[in-house]
């Protein structure tokens, strides 16, 4: 076989598997906010690229995803219906009734409620039944994304929007912009220090990009993710070679996990340190891995980013904002 | 005419041993980080410290040689079940392995997600008890291989529905569950190898001392009993060495189901039905090809590293099948 023929051969394999990891790589975009409003409806285009009408100041409103239950409560909005979770329920959104989880909401319930509006993920578990079945039945729906703090700007707006509550915006909004952009203007511009963000779950270690939402806050910050050219499109993240941690020897290695963040962190630790390769990094020898704090750092800090900018901050440049 | 076939066979397994040696060798040469063949040498043999000798003592080397540990273990339980059972579809998967590791895995992930440390271990203990239990309930004077298998079907079919009775009730616990289920050997070191090496080897080891048994096994029951072997009982210690065999591998680098399926078959191929040249062949393509493949799994996106058996079953299946046509022609 001549070495073009091969090459070619090589060439075809490797495509195909852009394909498959480019198509997986594809289901999550971020969101693309253009608000028309007129007096009772709100037209804007969606995280499934759909330019889509909602009403204004919503009655009956189902959250199908709990992470956006809490962000639509700190807009004033109140609901009629949302998912089981584990994470802490708004105290006005608790005599709601329950749809299902987010995983499998239940239709039936959903439209028993006759809701005006329905809030949902564009990356949950069956939605595309869900929205062309909500789309069938003349209901309104709200599928947005944000991981960064500039998207999360981007649908508190349109959330007090539709609920009618500028201040909200201002105080929410507006104040904390304010605040984290004086924070980062007094981190050290020259010191980029060198970090690892790591997603841990039970079977495997992932690494995320500066698209997530402590990656962006690292980045704000002025730290270099190690793992800068690992992307290939908009996922959040990826296996990263070992290889590359230990020649690259981030400053800081900060953690992510699902597991109870204080039952972890000795397990972790001790894993790290007697791990043969993990614990010739720097990191983990200066005892700079930080196990990151669930409520700040897993789920989406809403109106607490300048606490999740400012504990960040300190744990990057102790020597500006303290330790 | 029998020396000459006996002599060709001698010659294919050694060009099985050049594959195997071949594929570790090009899983340590290359890598995210280049580091040169003479460098390579240096670190060995000299430099044993430092940044690069840590990341090919520690990150390279010792996942080779859990991807190679993982094949030679997932290709010979394959073509033990394949034997016993005298059924070319047997698999790890068929005697509950998968589901029963699978299983236990996802459980830990639900209910003790703090405790995820103990998944290796579940895992295991799972996959040896779910094999058990199809064995035994296969059980009626004896066993009948179509019954165990249908009996395998049966509870991994409950057990899988378990498995994804999880994924609905708990996706925000099950992220890591694809990683497991796709199977993959990232982060793979010296604890990983350490922790199934002792019982890999040892099964490995005794299975290669049986060949003659599993020849005669794979006669049919009425023939073995003719010739004086206690069917039951070797049946028994076969089974629990290849479920020994899968729940090791599967402990450390997930669900690899296509290595125990095909790599067993590739050998027929070239050896037909003799244990004595297939079993060993079986060895050095499972651990070749694992290690090929992680290799590109490494190396293809680097420094983005995709699931082994993503690549296994991508590139394996073609070439599988092309294997299969050619058998056809010949």
């Amino acid at each position: 076989m001549s070495l073009k023929k091969r090459d070619e051969k090589l060439r075809l394999c490797s495509v195909i598997i852009w394909i498959i990891l480019g198509v997986t790589g594809c289901i999550s975009g971020t969101p693309t906010i253009k608000i028309e409003q007129n007096q009772e409806m709100l037209s804007f285009v969606d995280a499934f690229g759909d330019e889509v009408e909602v009403p204004m100041h919503p009655k009956r409103v189902v959250c199908l995803y709990h992470s956006y239950l809490e962000l639509w409560d700190l807009a004033g909005g109140s609901v009629v219906g949302r998912v089981q979770s584990d994470q802490p329920v708004p105290e006005k959104a608790q005599q709601a009734d329950i749809v299902g989880t987010t995983g499998t909401p239940n239709i039936e319930k959903l439209l028993v409620l006759e809701p005006d509006l329905v809030i949902l993920s564009p990356t949950m578990n069956g939605k595309d039944e869900f929205v062309s079945l909500l789309q069938q039945q003349n209901i309104p729906y709200l599928a947005l994304r944000y991981d960064t703090f500039d998207e999360y700007l981007k649908v508190f707006r349109l959330f007090t929007t539709i609920t009618g509550r500028d201040d909200l915006y201002q105080k929410y909004g507006e104040e904390q912009r304010k605040e984290i952009e004086k924070l980062i203007s007094q981190a050290p511009q020259d010191k980029k220090p060198k970090v690892l963000l790591l997603f841990v779950t039970a079977r495997e270690v992932k690494v995320r990009f500066s698209n997530s939402t402590v990656g962006s806050m690292l980045e704000d910050l002025g730290a270099l993710h190690v793992a800068y050219d690992a992307q290939l499109s908009q996922e959040e993240m990826q296996i990263f070679s070992m290889e590359k941690i230990l020649e690259r020897d981030p400053d800081f290695i900060f953690i992510q996990t699902m597991g109870k963040v204080d039952q972890v962190q000795e397990r972790m630790k001790m894993e790290l340190e007697t791990h043969p390769a993990w614990k010739t990094l720097t990191a983990v020898q200066q005892e700079k891995c930080i196990l990151l704090p669930k409520e700040l750092y897993l789920y989406k800090p809403n109106d607490r980013y300048i606490e999740a900018y400012e504990g960040l901050a300190r744990i990057l440049y102790p020597e500006v904002f303290g330790e | 005419m029998s020396k000459n076939r006996k002599k060709n066979k001698k010659i294919i397994l050694f060009v099985c041993f050049v594959f195997f040696i071949a594929s570790g060798f090009l899983s340590i040469v290359q890598g995210a980080v280049y580091i040169s063949l003479k460098q390579i040498f240096h670190l060995l043999l000299y430099e044993r410290e430092g940044t690069l000798h840590q990341i090919l003592w520690n990150v390279r080397i010792a996942r080779t040689v859990v991807a190679g540990l993982v094949g030679m273990c997932l290709a010979v339980s394959g073509v033990i079940l394949q034997g016993i059972m005298g059924n070319p579809l047997a698999s790890p998967n068929l005697i509950g392995v998968s589901s029963g590791g699978g299983f236990m895995a996802c459980m830990i992930m639900v209910f003790f997600p703090e405790q995820h440390y103990l998944i290796p271990a579940g895992a295991f203990i799972g996959a040896l008890t779910t094999t058990l239990v199809i064995y035994f309930l296969a059980w009626r004077q004896g066993i009948e291989p179509t019954r165990l298998i249908l009996a395998g079907i049966a509870v991994s079919s409950f057990l899988n529905a378990g498995i994804h009775a999880c994924t609905v009730f708990y996706p925000e616990k099950m992220i890591g569950a694809i990683g497991f289920t796709v199977g993959g050997l990232a982060a793979r070191s010296w604890p990983d190898f350490w922790m199934i090496a002792p019982y890999g080897f040892l099964s490995i080891l005794i299975t290669l001392l049986l060949p003659q048994k599993l020849n005669i096994l794979s006669l049919g029951d009425e023939v073995a009993i003719g010739l004086g072997m206690n069917v039951e009982k070797i049946r028994f210690l076969f089974i629990v060495l290849s479920s020994f065999l899968a729940a090791s591998a599967v402990s450390v680098a997930g669900l690899l189901g296509f290595v125990g399926l095909l790599v067993p078959h590739i050998s027929r191929i070239f050896f037909g039905s003799d244990y004595r040249y297939v079993l060993p062949s079986c060895i050095l393509l499972g651990g070749g090809i694992v290690m090929l493949c992680d290799t590109m799994a490494r190396c293809l996106f680097s420094p983005i590293e995709i699931p082994v058996g993503i690549i296994m079953a991508l590139l394996g299946s073609p070439f599988f099948l092309y294997l299969l046509r050619q058998q056809r022609k010949g």
